[in-house]
């Protein structure tokens, strides 16, 4: 029965979408099967065909040798100039005089004898050509010669590396990802001098034709993993990648879920990590925000930093942080629990002078909690999109508004504005649960609001059971917690000692090899 | 076919079992009216008559492995009987369920919420159950995990913060009850607590390795009487001979707790974690019952079931008794020998009926 009724709800939604199919099927580029011909200007033809006349696009026809006219093509401003003069037109130009050239000169003695570049790869096919230039490189037409030259000298502005402002550090490397995909890689070669540190490279979105890098390492990403990721990112049917978060977006388990089942990071050494763990990486051209996959829970609760410094802290830390996710999705809600329903588990004494804070105020505390937290989140959003200067502004009078002002206006109780500060605090501890940590909290304050601590219950519970069934890429999102791994929560509530964890986690890489060998207790120690 | 695609480790057994017995700390109220404060040697002896029982059923389980109790009667007892077993044994399933949906809330109702309708409650834990129940066993098997655990956090919590309270003499008079009330305790504490067990016939052949579930039942069986006796003897130590004028001792004693006028009233904190046992049960209940029926049925998945079974449970389990004094009467008096038959005597039809045909088949080649 629900089969069928499945069935026509599928059925519908395929009719309804037939109708405005037209952005369903974005009309794409004209894709030219044509082969390059051996007449240079039929070619230069075909090219300009294929990309519309548009004043960055260069197109230099020159002379070989007093003998046989030859052309460059290029975006201009996506190519290194002074190369392309330097190491295309001069040699070709100049140097082809000075040497004894052969009787004919061909493209093969062009590529082996007068080309100062180090990345040439050759192409028959015209809409390959083109390709090419629109991602920067440059490419070199002859005439008598059915195929093009495709020159890597691709330069062009950006930013340099910095330190990025997602996730700050005390101590560790402060070099973040750029939005140039080569540099990303290479940052992570840097890290993982390994041989088999392996990037491969597909084209996603039909008018961007937007590079997307898929990094892992051969022998501790499983295969499976790999071709999971791969054939996700195949079946990606879009018009446009602009960032990371469309890819995200496609590929993830749970589109549906409020939690985020594919991780991000802007750090290097964070990457590397991962990818030393058997994940796989995805690097987006365009962005500085790599994906890593499978991404479970308890990464949110991990930082890198937490591996660089001592394990006695960071086990602090890290406990510090679970208190806090729990306050930050809890605490309105108990509040409102306690001082709703279940009064008695309050001491006497705060219970007094909770209900003299409480005396004037008109609202439940349902209510009051549901105006804060609203109002919580406005500031937020309005702090993030402005401008830095007008953004504190905003903050500083905020934060007057409803800390000061609204409860010598008697609107708001006091007890209550703390609890929404905690809230708001505890809440940035974990930056990567935010978004979803927001959503949890507003709907266990309404269960909260309505059944008290029963309404909290049934709403952890229901989260439990969500999470748990959860999957990430084949790895379940609690995973060293349910299903249960003892090895794997040494890396979780605690950190510890780095020369205990000798196994990857579980699920994830290729086996339980030993990361390391057991190196025994740390060293200088050994008397 | 298979209904249930998941699969369980036997670790993950152990959980499901120690979770699903937890819930016994709300149930042993029962015991206490009658054996008082001599309901630990109840729990004893209970426990050790338990372990013939556990073992009828694993060596059930263990003579068709891969295959659930339905499919079992199938093979043991024909298909015509087969199916009337099995059918009854899914009303049982199904009658616990209910039960134990009735039985959380009224404690709720009783103690802190008084004035919301029992349908509310009723009506939102089986839709959470149900959520858990889509989800399947395996969702099942780990949240039991993470419940074990809170349950025994708190159980360690809450009895830490009792042991000033606790005297000795409130043991006293031991064994100051007749043998006719000591046999009923026993009985409440078989049928009620440790037999519920019978549901997971239906879950053995859904773990990884379904041959080896003796040891990971009777160690989880052990783990959880112990943590059931240390209860009720903590219970006692405490209340002594009060324990008899509360439906809910474990839940009355937290509120003794008073440790510097801050960490006071408790209650509503064991409140959740009984809420957690009892969710594991009905969720275990839940499920058996729908998967027992899909296979009876014939049908290709037990998804489409969950919907009716839950809306008819929360119906019944609304108006199951006019009064909670009813609901105790009927726990004491009517359902252990309820399910006595379901429990004990069903199931040993089943095991001679296997062991029969074992004979036969053994003569039979003999004959040949």
């Amino acid at each position: 029965m629900f089969n069928y009724i499945q069935k026509v709800i599928r059925y519908r939604k395929m009719t309804s979408s037939g109708g405005s199919g037209a952005k369903e099927s974005p009309e794409a580029p004209k894709e030219s099967s044509d082969e390059l011909s051996e007449d240079l200007e039929a070619n230069i033809q075909l090219i300009q065909g294929i990309i519309v006349e548009s004043n960055d696009l260069n197109i230099r026809r020159f002379v070989i040798g007093k003998k046989v006219k030859a052309a460059i093509i290029y975006i201009d401003g996506l190519v290194d100039k002074t190369l392309v003069n330097e190491t295309i037109l001069k040699p070709l130009m100049y140097h082809s005089e000075m040497d004894s050239p052969p009787e004919t000169v061909d493209i093969d003695y062009v590529e082996s004898e007068l080309l100062f570049v180090g990345g040439i790869d050759s192409k028959q096919k015209v809409n390959e050509a083109v390709n090419k230039i629109l991602s920067g490189d440059t490419v070199f037409l002859m005439d008598g010669a059915a195929k093009a030259l495709i020159i890597a000298l691709r330069g062009w502005k950006m930013r340099g590396i910095e330190e990025p402002e997602t996730e700050a550090t005390v101590r560790g490397p402060r070099e973040g990802f750029t939005e140039t995909l080569r540099i990303n890689t290479s940052m992570i070669r840097r890290k993982i001098k390994n041989p088999n540190l392996k990037f491969e490279t597909l084209t996603v979105g039909d008018r961007t034709k937007t590079d997307v890098c898929i990094a892992y390492i051969t022998d501790l990403a499983k295969p499976e993993l790999i071709e999971e990721v791969k054939r996700r990112l195949n079946k990606i049917k879009t018009e446009a990648v602009l960032e990371s978060g469309y890819i995200e977006q496609y590929i993830e388990d749970a589109p549906y879920s409020i939690f985020a089942t594919v991780g991000n990071s802007e750090k290097p050494d964070k990457v590397a990590a991962k990818l030393l763990d058997g994940r796989v990486a995805i690097i987006i051209d365009g962005t500085p925000f790599v994906l890593t996959v499978p991404c479970v829970f308890i990464e949110s609760f991990q930082s890198p930093e937490d591996y660089y410094s001592r394990f006695a802290f960071t086990s602090a830390l890290r406990m510090i942080r679970f208190t806090a996710f729990f306050i930050s999705i809890l605490a309105p809600a108990i509040y409102v629990a306690l001082s709703t329903f279940h009064q008695e588990l309050i001491p006497t004494q705060l219970i007094l002078s909770m209900a003299a804070a409480h005396e004037g105020v008109p609202f439940p505390s349902l209510v009051e909690a549901t105006i804060m937290l609203l109002f919580f989140e406005i500031l937020r959003e309005a702090g993030v999109r402005l401008p830095r200067p007008i953004g504190q502004a905003v903050s500083i009078v905020g934060a007057l508004v409803i800390g000061e002002a609204a409860v010598t206006a008697g609107l708001i109780g006091a007890p209550m504005v703390i609890v929404i500060a905690v809230t708001a605090v505890s809440s940035f501890t974990i930056p990567a649960q935010l978004d979803s940590g927001t959503i949890i909290r507003i709907v266990l304050l309404i269960l909260a609001g309505f059944l008290g601590g029963f309404g909290i219950a049934i709403g952890m519970f229901a989260l439990l059971i969500h999470m748990v069934n959860l999957e990430s890429f084949g790895t379940p999102y609690l995973m060293p917690i349910a299903p249960f791994d003892k090895s794997g929560l040494k890396d979780s509530f605690i950190r510890a000692p780095l020369w205990t964890m000798l196994k990857r986690p579980k699920g994830m890489s290729m086996d339980d090899v030993k990361q390391k060998k057991p190196s025994g207790p740390p060293p200088f120690n050994e008397n | 076919m298979k209904l249930e695609k998941g699969v369980i480790t036997n670790t993950q057994l152990i959980y499901l079992i120690l979770s699903f017995l937890e819930s016994m700390v709300i149930s042993i109220n029962f015991s206490y009216g009658i054996s008082k404060q001599d309901t630990w040697i109840a729990v004893l002896a209970a426990f050790v008559i338990t372990i013939p029982i556990m073992l009828g059923y694993t060596a059930i389980a263990k003579s068709y492995p891969g295959k659930n109790l339905i499919q079992i009667n199938d093979e043991a007892l024909g298909p015509y009987v087969g199916k009337l077993f099995s059918a009854l044994y899914i009303w049982f399933l199904f009658e616990l369920m209910i039960h134990y949906a009735y039985f959380f809330n009224s404690f709720w109702i009783t103690y802190i919420m008084t004035e919301t309708p029992r349908l509310v409650f009723v009506a939102i834990f089986i839709l959470v159950s149900a959520f858990a129940v889509w989800s399947g066993i395996e969702t099942i098997a780990r949240c039991s995990v993470i419940f074990t655990i809170i349950v025994s956090i708190t159980v360690v919590f809450v009895i830490s913060l009792l042991l000033k309270d606790m005297k000795i003499v409130h043991f006293l008079p031991i064994l100051d009850l007749t043998p006719k009330d000591f046999i009923q305790s026993v009985h409440i504490i078989l049928t009620i607590q440790f037999c519920d067990l019978i549901a997971f016939l239906m879950i053995f052949p859904y773990t990884k390795n379904n041959k080896a579930i003796r040891k990971p039942m009777l160690l989880a069986l052990c783990l959880s009487t112990l943590m059931l006796l240390i209860v009720v003897l903590v219970n006692t130590a405490v209340m002594g001979v009060r324990i008899t004028n509360t439906t809910s001792v474990s839940f009355a004693i937290t509120r003794e707790i008073d440790i510097g006028n801050v960490l006071t009233r408790l209650d509503v904190l064991v409140a959740l974690t009984l809420l957690a046992t009892v969710f594991m049960k009905v969720s275990v209940f839940y499920y058996t019952t729908v998967l027992g029926l899909a296979q009876l049925l014939g049908l290709r998945s037990y998804k489409p079931l969950i919907v009716p079974i839950g809306l008819i449970a929360i119906a019944i389990s609304a108006n199951l008794y006019p009064s909670d004094m009813e609901q105790v009467y009927a726990g004491r008096n009517i359902w252990p020998f309820n399910a006595m038959l379901f429990e004990i005597i069903l199931p040993l039809i089943t095991l001679i009926t296997i062991a029969l045909r074992n004979l036969f088949k053994d003569t039979g080649g003999e004959n040949e």
